[in-house]
């Protein structure tokens, strides 16, 4: 059941009503049971995976005892890492390709979701090694934590801190989170379905047939797949975050304005925050602390490291390693260079130097997400031999799909800018009536008229 | 909760009348256009009358000439292919021209993905503004169960479409959209160096036909439903169903002698008694020059001028068999 | 040692190593109100307190640092 659909508008509809008709004791167990349902019906018995790992970890935490903290924590990490290697990494490592009538290990396929939640289990983990109070979640509160079904497909990626306390405050039926929550879906659904849905029969044409292609097509089909990711990612984000307030419950956010990024640094503080700060609190910081006596190379280390594992965290794929080096790199060359750099910017006006920084990163991140999004290595290289200026041979695929794509994309662009940090519901609140309500109609009709409605996936799922 | 439930019912009432208004709006443009052209195709045969249709998808549009067929055999022909369309076009194309007429004949262009489900297979676009007959609404609903739900909104039919419909209304087709009689001819050579992994194409739509996984097979129940009814409704109202194969680019002997239809296909025909001709370059070797191709899958002008008289040959040899 | 002089030490080294003084320290002071202290400096910045004042944070107790007030009563207890 992807995000985008009206049974999963059904399904988030009826749980919600019963979570809140239910008494508050049951709340939970209804929960549970909605998570269960939404996870089979995506994934039939691979459910079984997602409760193995719950028990084990929730095991792991019963037998946790101060004097042997050391010991079960890296147990909960071998693990999870186990887990994810086996589904994730060995039938990619060992180049054993799907086949629905294969072996056993052929026929499997990544349970949807494993990256995030696994993630989540070695957060708690960790946390708990660290924290100077050893309280332990009670096992349905640990279970709703680690397969919430509105972030269970691709996050955001949760931190007990802050989901956990969140799950025994009795919620009643409120006005202004259901509709902060409804409005962020209604938003999050215009993304993927005008935007992103548009521009994927385009950026596929390209990206699949490379060789195909040549000159600035390749230049403008790269654009088209950053703006697409992140209009889908940030869309399935809302949608994700929207349900979660439908239901009572704050996520972490997991985009703020990447467009506005003045560094690639900048960029990953606003780009799947969740991700990109699990891996600055549990990785980048312990390698830093060990490397801490090496001065600016520990950090340089520390963070090429932390990248490498953002990197390959997507999946098995040495495009995927290059595309973590690549940020890794160019974090380092900002932490050396950001003195010099200021002085550079401090002679430009700041709304250009601004702008200038907005447009080098974006061009950072679009060639860097080719890496994100081929194949192989041989189709990356591909569409960097083959990209010239030459402009003879465009290929634009269906420009009404475009145009659709484009218009979506300035209303986006328009919001983001007005809006600045601001939570897209808040800014849509302090509106006028008559806005909010223009904004509710002509995003339905919109996704009526131009919206591709039967588009597959969010391009997360896969990860 | 009841301020809430209020809004609601206030914005769908609202989101209904909209969509009232406007759905209204392009069904009057879009049923202005019955010129033919790609994506108004159905709009003209469900006007007007021809003895015979080509039926298929884009390698129908491109391959198949009606003046060649109405020089050869003296019936007026009409092109129906449209790009990325598939057997559930033909279907409703059918249904379509039942309401007025019985033709004699149907060229059939035929693909695997006539039989096999593609992912593709589910996009209605062209078949969405005909939910209103009642065979082809069933249809949709076949495909789609959503499209019960979708199918209130009176814009949905038009997903997508809004540009094309608008342009078209304000800017009146200019003569000669519907190509000739619905053939769009292509008028460049293939260069075999630029053609990606030709073989692995080949390979993978061959093997594709064999190996279904369970899902896709499941889906292949419903494409095949819409395969034996198109083929009884032609049946049933004594029209001659006759299907032609057309060949991809003869790169190597490989290409030039195996059609890429799956045994059971063409074991499905052979049953049901429809004449298959695969017209295969090795064993007609007037389709032997790569000059007659325009990419791997396509002909172009030239090679859909041979193509056709050779298909207009075997048709008036049927027709004869026929009387 | 006292908490102001701990107070001034630390504007010092934190002058040091940011190269910059637009900031006024206090025990509520967290890393964000500091221009230029991010996950980045984050290190740099702790490695030069403890060079400064001859001691070793634990990863545990820098983890666990809420503002410079808690940084304050560690540096207490360990000097």
């Amino acid at each position: 059941m992807s995000l985008v659909s009206v049974v999963y508008l059904v399904f988030l509809a009826a749980v919600a009503l019963l979570n809140y008709i239910a008494p508050h004791k049951w709340r939970i167990y209804i929960l549970l049971l909605a998570c269960g349902v939404f996870y089979s019906l995506n994934q039939g018995m691979y459910l079984l995976i997602l409760i193995l790992s719950i028990s084990v970890n929730y095991g792991i935490c019963l037998l946790w005892s101060n004097r042997r903290a050391k010991v079960w924590m890296y147990l909960s990490l071998v693990f999870n890492i186990s887990l994810l290697g086996f589904f994730k990494y060995i039938p990619a490592i060992l180049g054993l390709g799907h086949s629905f009538d294969g072996t056993l290990l052929q026929r499997m396929v990544i349970p949807i979701g494993l990256s995030f939640f696994s993630f989540q289990a070695m957060g708690y983990m960790i946390d708990l090694y660290w924290s100077n109070k050893k309280e332990i979640a009670s096992f349905p509160d640990y279970a709703l934590f680690m397969s919430f079904f509105p972030q269970l497909l691709a996050g955001p990626i949760a931190r007990g801190k802050s989901f956990l306390p969140q799950i025994q405050q009795v919620k009643r039926f409120e006005y202004d989170n259901v509709v902060a929550g409804l409005r962020r879906i209604l938003w999050g659904i215009f993304k993927k379905v005008v935007i992103a849905g548009n521009l994927s029969p385009y950026t596929d044409a390209v990206f699949q047939n490379p060789q195909m292609h040549q000159g600035v097509t390749l230049a403008i089909a790269a654009f088209a797949y950053t703006i697409q990711i992140y209009m889908d990612f940030s869309g399935y984000s809302d949608i994700a975050i929207g349900s979660a307030k439908v239901l009572g419950f704050n996520l972490m956010e997991n985009f703020r304005i990447p467009l506005f990024a003045r560094s690639v640094t900048d960029f990953w503080r606003r780009w799947h925050i969740s991700l990109s700060s699990w891996v600055r609190d549990y990785v980048f910081v312990p390698l830093q602390y060990q490397t801490r006596r090496m001065g600016m190379t520990g950090t340089i280390l520390a963070t090429l490291v932390t990248f490498l594992i953002f990197g390959v965290w997507h999946g098995a794929n040495w495009t995927l390693v290059i595309f973590g080096l690549m940020q890794g790199v160019a974090i380092s060359w900002e932490t050396i260079s950001s003195r010099y750099r200021d002085k550079v910017w401090s002679f430009l006006p700041v709304w250009l130097g601004n702008a200038i920084a907005n447009i080098l990163v974006f061009v950072f991140i679009t060639v860097s997400a080719i890496f994100l999004r081929a194949a192989s290595l041989w189709e990356a290289v591909t569409m960097f031999s083959r990209f010239s200026l030459d402009c003879s041979a465009i290929y634009l695929g269906s420009k009404q799909l475009l145009i659709f794509a484009l218009l979506g994309m300035a209303v986006v662009l328009a919001v983001d800018i007005r809006k600045g940090e601001m939570l897209f519901s808040t800014y849509l609140e302090m509106q006028k009536p008559v806005i909010r309500w223009a904004f509710y109609i002509l995003s339905i009709l919109s996704i009526l008229l131009i919206g591709s409605i039967s588009s597959e996936n969010f391009i997360y799922f896969q990860f | 909760m009841k301020r809430f439930l209020l809004k609601s019912l206030l914005l769908f009432a609202t989101i209904f009348v909209c969509d009232y208004v406007i759905g209204t709006a392009l069904q009057q443009m879009f049923f202005a256009n019955n010129s033919g052209a790609p994506g108004y195709v159905l709009n003209h045969i469900a006007e007007k009358q021809y003895d015979a249709y080509v039926m298929g998808a884009s390698g129908a549009q491109r391959g198949y000439v009606p003046a060649v067929f109405e020089q050869e055999l003296g019936l007026s022909v009409f092109n129906t292919g449209e790009a990325g369309t598939n057997i559930f076009h033909n279907y409703a194309a059918l249904q379509l021209i039942l309401q007025h007429s019985k033709p004699k004949l149907i060229i059939w262009d035929i693909t695997n993905a006539d039989y096999y489900y593609r992912h593709d297979a589910s996009k209605t676009g062209m078949i969405t503004p005909y939910h209103h007959n009642r065979r082809i609404r069933q249809l949709l609903y076949d495909i789609q169960p959503l499209n019960k739900l979708w199918l209130l909104s009176r814009i949905y039919p038009y997903n997508h479409k809004v540009l094309s419909i608008v342009g078209t209304y304000i800017f009146k087709p200019q003569p000669g959209v519907a190509g000739d009689k619905g053939y769009h001819a292509l008028n460049e050579v293939v260069n075999p160096s630029t053609l990606r992994n030709p073989m692995g194409q080949f390979y993978e739509e061959q093997q594709s036909a064999s190996k279904r996984s369970p899902e896709m097979a499941a889906k292949d129940m419903l494409i095949r439903k819409y395969f034996f009814a198109f083929i009884e409704l032609c049946r049933v109202n004594n029209i001659r169903l006759v299907a032609f194969h057309c060949p991809k680019a003869p790169l190597n002997e490989l290409l030039a002698s195996t059609p890429l239809l799956s045994e059971e296909l063409v074991l499905q025909l052979e049953q049901h008694h429809i004449p298959l001709y695969s017209i295969m370059p090795n064993t007609y070797p007037e389709m032997r020059d790569l000059n007659l191709y325009y990419d791997f899958s396509h002909l172009n002008h030239s090679g859909a001028t041979v193509y056709s008289s050779i298909i207009a040959k075997h048709l008036q040899s049927e027709l004869q068999d026929a009387r | 040692m006292n908490r102001a002089q701990l107070l001034q030490e630390t504007t010092q080294v934190l002058i040091k190593v940011l190269k910059h003084s637009n900031f006024t320290l206090t025990e509520r002071t967290t890393a964000k109100d500091v221009k230029g202290w991010d996950s980045l400096s984050h290190m740099v910045i702790m490695t030069a307190i403890e060079k400064h004042f001859g001691i070793t944070f634990t990863l545990i107790e820098m983890v666990n640092l809420t503002d410079i007030g808690s940084m304050f009563d560690i540096l207490q207890e360990k000097l």
